[in-house]
């Protein structure tokens, strides 16, 4: 199967990585401490699970069904949106404490580690999110010879 | 490339910024209205078919003649009133050869890069927004020049160490205003010399404490380096020089023992630094006539330069507001002849005070695995304490009850133990520079009591004593210049060595004169409420607790502080002091006059008991801590607990929060909600608080209604619709105006609403000067026009909830937000907050005093746990709360005043949070200090203990940030997850408890009385509603999700389009 890996098909696999990445400082953002806690951990892990095996679905789909295929672009789209739900979540619980960080409660050290946890997850997943907006205007499997 | 990529890359794009559009709503929507605050915006709008407005509109003076607003005028009344804080509040500790004041025309010399870049308000906390009017205008110039003289303020990241510094306003492009000021000429070198090496020094008119503290004032080699002729100037300008000592003060951090930057020739940083000392060198070189203004919140030591014959005048002005350098500068030309009177006792060296022995960083230790809740949404410390074993002798109480026995010859008051600044014995005159209360002015008074004091008593129906004591004080301007002085009225109760332990003076009220004119003489009565003068005694009652009053001789006092009054006393004792026994009055009291217990009913009838025994360390770990004893001053005199192990477990269960497990069985069948009568909201105006119409209202609520408004306590307050109420953006900062601009306004219906067009649309209310300043006037009239100006600014920016003013008790000088609060003294305190309160009512504003109680210093406040006695809890910071919230001045036999708002501590009372505390809050504050009201937390604070925080009396949390709520916001949207008791906050938390239903009912009902009582009702009719605004963010996140879902939509459909078709092809 590599051997019909287009720059496409690795920037998904990247892509599924930044995932993998975003979901590990997803969780450890939400484990740093309880009053930063997700209430929607699990859901927001699967979101995220879902999202990478999204994509690798869409780095195998192309090598069986050709470029362009739906399953891949399912696949693609699918897993931007999950990995941007996530995102959005992660903002709209985090947005009260960072507005403290950067204003009144600066001193919160426990905030900080979160907010690094944070952003980095985010940063994962919007990176990912990008990769797989370019993948998707490739081709993502060589033509057989 | 082939057009299925094309289609399909549209396709995740449009799917990605489709995403981003959505996040951009949820995020903006969820946090509208404080978008709307920063931006100016209004993204929503109540909105009525009546005729509304007809409860409070502004007074006349900053109306227009249709009653629309007028900005103008109000700013110009807001400049007015700063000015009148400044000049009454400023205190003149010294003037010798009455260099002071300095007449129009003289040129003047202004040292001290502070000079340049006053403290004028806190970095944070109490800021100073907008233009301002700076030293060398007030001094020099007759006009504003707001368009070039923008207030700033510096913040500084913890986590990177960055400092940015930036206007508190981007321009100011309204109105400039007159004014008449010193005329003074002002060296215009200096002003130059300073202003370049700004840029080195960096200062803000808003800054705040520092830990590690370094004041930035240049030395004389920088001033050379700029320009080396600077002195040349001084004799143009040498009929006086002016130098410019200042401490800022502001939220999150504290001045520290020992905390200043090594190597500018201080040890404290509340000391001068060596560059400072050198800027008074420099002004003697300059000028025969130096004047040092200390420009701060805290006691700078300065026994130096009053012992200094070569500085000729000292005039605290504290941190003066946008405007109050115009009340400095009548001071110093002699308009106004200064009246104010020390906040504050300033010692000699701050580190001498016994408070000192026990503040900063403390940690358990053994904390780590015992003391393991976690630090909350604000991210606390729940593992630090601080020992307040200082007891009841707190600032001026503790120097002066050791100088009254130490003339008395008792307690081993003489000892070396606690000496700082005397050589050998402790001796008052050394380790105190100038007292709590003191003041000088350009002219003389005489004082003298008019008649016999008169006392009064009477039993109540309801088992409480009223027992007053009236002074009427003749005051007689003796000098040559007409002036206005405070009339201070000091106690002493009688104390047996190794007794109940008292402080030899204590404030017990005051009032101020009118404006005499030299031989002119008023007869101020003062009264005094006798409560004020008891003690509690824990051990009353075979332990039970409550207030003495014991019998024997009393003796009451008028003079210049309280150690004049002391003094004054002291003679009346026939010890031997040079003092006016004629200023003193002995009293004998005993229970033929009042029972000696008759304190221990409070005015609401309530029996006073031990509330909040665990405040003392004693309680459960016994013997472990010795709290200073006037009986062996030497041998209490306190240590530092700086290595306190838990080993109890009810102690260690208190601060992991063990305080209340929601039940989940109780038959709650008998608790009415959703009963359907229609009553509404905006039938409750002016109904009283035990009036049956508040069950018949709350009783129509659901359960889950009562639940989110006892919940979200604001900014943002949310509806119901049951009873017909909205969610509104209601409450709002600060102590020294209210933090929305004009143009910002939440109440843009209001007939005087200033358009977004007027060119002073951007001013912005948080003018005024701080807190201390305005307690340091000692005129109550004064502290109730602040509070009604402020009460107006509400009307036109729709606020009618205001967190302030700030009223907790200076434990120490180094707290960082002394500046916030107002004095030392509680009754200082409590009257010029119940004031404040009142006048803010005036105009519908509901003021809600913080922090109840106990923020004893900024570092670790969140979670830091203070341990003391009940009795220096009730008689210190307790009774600063407690006179402004009974506020029986104000009381009619018809009509109860009190107070309408409050905001807790982050702080715990020993182990227990504040607001979490039943003693505190419900014992204490609304039993016996019969509270009714808004009762709110401080920001995020305590989100874990849900149920023991809604069960305590506090009625609601700040949820600064959160709104939306039902939709964006709900109870079960994780903002409180981890529940010590292990709950799931949601809708149907307490479905199962009986006592938190009660206690939301009892929630709700307070919040809505004080609503119901406040200009929000202005708003209020059957028909009112909320309508969402066009604002410009709403309609580029709406217009962004429509285009980028459509375009998503048509990519999808072409892509799918575009794959059929090469397949026919293929």
């Amino acid at each position: 199967m590599l051997k019909k890996f287009t720059v496409g098909s690795w920037f998904t696999v990247i892509a599924a990585i930044a995932g993998v990445v975003g979901v590990i400082f997803m969780l450890k953002s939400s484990n740093i401490d309880t009053a930063y806690a997700y209430k929607t951990v699990n859901t927001l892990t699967l979101m995220g699970v879902c999202g990478v095996v999204l994509c690798l679905l869409a780095v195998w789909s192309p090598t069986r069904f050709g470029n362009h295929d739906i399953i891949s672009t399912f696949g693609s789209v699918g897993a931007i949106g999950l990995f941007m739900a996530v995102v959005g979540t992660m903002i709209s619980d985090r947005v009260l404490m960072i507005a403290g960080l950067f204003s009144y409660n600066s001193q919160n050290m426990v905030g900080w580690r979160v907010f690094y946890a944070t952003v980095t997850g985010i940063v994962a997943f919007v990176v990912g999110s990008l990769l797989l907006i370019l993948a998707s205007f490739m081709k993502n499997a060589k033509a057989a010879k | 490339m082939k057009r299925t990529g094309l289609w399909r890359g549209l396709t995740s794009l449009m799917c990605f910024l489709l995403a981003l559009s959505i996040i951009a709503g949820n995020v903006l929507e969820a946090n509208a209205q404080t978008i709307d605050t920063y931006m100016g915006t209004q993204s929503e709008r109540m909105e009525s078919d009546g005729a509304l407005y007809d409860k409070f509109t502004p007074s006349a003076d900053v109306l227009n003649e249709d009653g629309t607003g007028n900005s103008h005028a109000l700013i110009q009344k807001a400049i007015d009133l700063n000015r009148r804080q400044a000049y009454e509040g400023s205190v003149l500790l010294k003037n010798e050869n009455n260099v002071l004041p300095l007449a129009s025309g003289a040129n003047v010399t202004l040292l001290g890069i502070r000079s340049h870049k006053p403290v004028l308000g806190s970095a944070f906390g109490v800021k100073v927004w907008g233009p301002v009017i700076n030293l060398e205008q007030a001094l020099r110039d007759n006009r504003t020049d707001f368009a070039h003289t923008m207030s700033d303020s510096a913040s500084t990241n913890w986590q990177t160490g960055e400092t940015t510094i930036a206007p508190t306003m981007d321009a100011w492009t309204g109105d400039e205003f007159d004014f008449d000021g010193a005329g003074y000429g002002v060296n215009p070198t200096m002003i130059d010399v300073y202003d370049k090496l700004l840029a080195t020094y960096h200062h803000e008119y808003n800054e705040g404490a520092e830990e590690v503290f370094d004041p930035r004032e240049p030395s004389l080699e920088d001033l050379a380096s700029v320009n080396e002729n600077y002195k040349d100037s001084f004799a143009q300008y040498g009929d006086a020089a002016i130098v410019v000592i200042s401490r800022a003060s502001g939220e999150s951090h504290d001045y520290l023992p020992g905390g200043v930057v090594a190597g500018l020739g201080f040890d404290e940083p509340l000391a001068l630094s060596q560059n400072e000392r050198d800027a008074i060198e420099l002004a003697k070189e300059c000028s025969d006539k130096v004047i040092v203004l200390i420009n701060s919140s805290a006691s700078v030591e300065i026994a130096d330069l009053k012992n200094d014959p070569d500085v000729d005048a000292i005039l605290w002005i504290g941190a003066p507001g946008a405007y109050g350098m115009l009340g400095v500068a009548d001071i110093l030309c002699g308009k106004v002849s200064p009246s104010g009177g020390l906040f504050d006792i300033f010692a000699a060296q701050n580190m001498s005070a016994p408070a000192m022995q026990n503040m900063g960083n403390f940690r358990y230790a053994n904390a780590d695995g015992t003391v393991v809740r976690g630090g909350g949404m604000f991210g606390g410390n729940t593992g630090m304490y601080i020992m307040e074993a200082e007891n009841i002798y707190v600032g001026y109480r503790y120097y002066e009850t050791r100088y009254y026995d130490c003339v008395a010859g008792q307690g081993n008051a003489a000892s070396e133990a606690g000496v700082y600044a005397s050589s050998g014995d402790w001796n008052y005159d050394d380790e105190v520079a100038y007292g709590f209360g003191y003041g000088l002015s350009y002219t003389t008074f005489s004082f003298d009591f008019e008649g016999e004091p008169e006392f009064k008593v009477a039993k109540n129906a309801n088992g409480s004593v009223d027992a007053t004591a009236t002074f009427n004080v003749k005051v007689t301007n003796t000098g040559d210049v007409a002036g206005k002085t405070s009339v201070q009225i000091y106690g002493q109760a009688p104390y047996t060595l190794g007794g109940l332990e008292k402080s030899a003076i204590q404030l017990i009220n005051y009032d101020k004169t009118q404006v005499l004119q030299p031989g002119e003489s008023e007869v101020v009565s003062v009264v005094c409420d006798l409560q004020y003068i008891a003690s509690y005694d824990v051990n009353l009652n075979n332990g039970e607790g409550g207030y003495v009053l014991d019998p024997g001789t009393y003796y009451f006092a008028v003079g210049n502080g309280a150690h004049a009054a002391l003094q004054n006393i002291m003679a009346k004792q026939g010890l031997p002091v040079e003092a006016n026994a004629e200023n003193a009055f002995e009293r004998e009291i005993d229970e033929s006059f009042i029972e000696r217990t008759a304190f221990s009913v409070s005015k609401t009838g309530e029996k006073i008991v031990n509330q909040i025994p665990y405040a003392d360390w004693n309680y459960y770990q016994p013997g472990e801590v010795t709290y200073l004893s006037r009986a062996d001053w030497a041998g209490t005199w306190p240590q530092t607990y700086d290595k306190l192990t838990l080993t109890n477990e009810q102690l260690i269960d208190n601060l992991n929060g063990k305080y209340y497990t929601i039940k989940t069985d109780d038959d709650t069948s008998s608790i009415i909600w959703e009963e359907g009568n229609g009553t509404m909201f905006y039938e409750m105006w002016g109904v009283d608080y035990d009036d049956p119409k508040w069950d018949e209202l709350i009783n129509n609520m659901t359960l889950e209604e009562a639940q989110y408004l006892a919940t979200y306590g604001g900014p943002s307050i949310p509806g119901a619709s049951t009873i017909g109420t909205v969610e509104t953006y209601m409450t709002e900062n600060a102590g020294n105006g209210v933090a929305v601009n004009l143009n910002a306004s939440k109440d843009t219906g209001a007939p005087w609403n200033i358009a977004t067009t007027d060119p002073n649309g951007n001013w912005h209310p948080e003018v005024f000067g701080n807190s201390p300043l305005t307690a340091s006037s000692f005129n109550p009239q004064l502290c109730y026009d602040l509070g009604a100006f402020v009460g107006e600014e509400s009307l036109f920016t729709g606020i009618p909830i205001l967190w302030g003013p700030g009223l907790n008790t200076h434990r120490h000088a180094y707290n960082g937000r002394n500046g916030e609060y107002y004095s030392e003294d509680p009754i200082l305190s409590g009257v010029t907050a119940m004031e404040f309160a009142v006048g803010a009512l005036q105009y519908g504003l509901i003021a809600a005093p913080k922090h109840y109680a106990f923020n004893d210093q900024e570092t670790n406040r969140s979670g830091v746990a203070p341990y003391m006695t009940e009795q220096r809890a009730r008689e210190v910071e307790l009774r600063a709360y407690q006179y402004a919230f009974e506020a029986t001045k104000y009381d009619t036999p018809e009509f109860d005043q009190g107070m309408r708002g409050l905001m807790i501590s982050f702080s715990k009372i020993g182990s227990v949070e504040c607001t979490a505390s039943v003693g505190m809050m419900t014992n204490i504050l609304a039993k016996e200090w019969g509270f009714r009201g808004y009762a709110v937390t401080d920001i995020y604070d305590d989100f874990d203990i849900y149920g023991a925080v809604l069960t305590s009396g506090t009625t609601c949390y700040d949820t600064r940030g959160m709104a939306g709520f039902y939709t964006n916001t709900t109870l079960d949207g994780g903002r409180f997850e981890g529940q010590v008791d292990g709950s799931t906050v949601n809708s149907a938390v307490f479905a199962g408890d009986a006592t938190a239903q009660n206690a939301i009912k009892a929630s709700v009902h307070k919040i809505l009385f004080a609503m119901s009582q406040s200009n929000l009702m202005n708003r209020y009719d059957p028909s009112t509603r909320v309508v969402k605004l066009p604002v410009p963010w709403r309609t580029a996140y709406q217009t962004a999700e429509y285009a980028f879902g459509a375009l998503m939509v048509c990519s999808a459909v072409l892509y799918l389009v575009a794959k059929l078709r090469k397949k026919e092809v293929k």
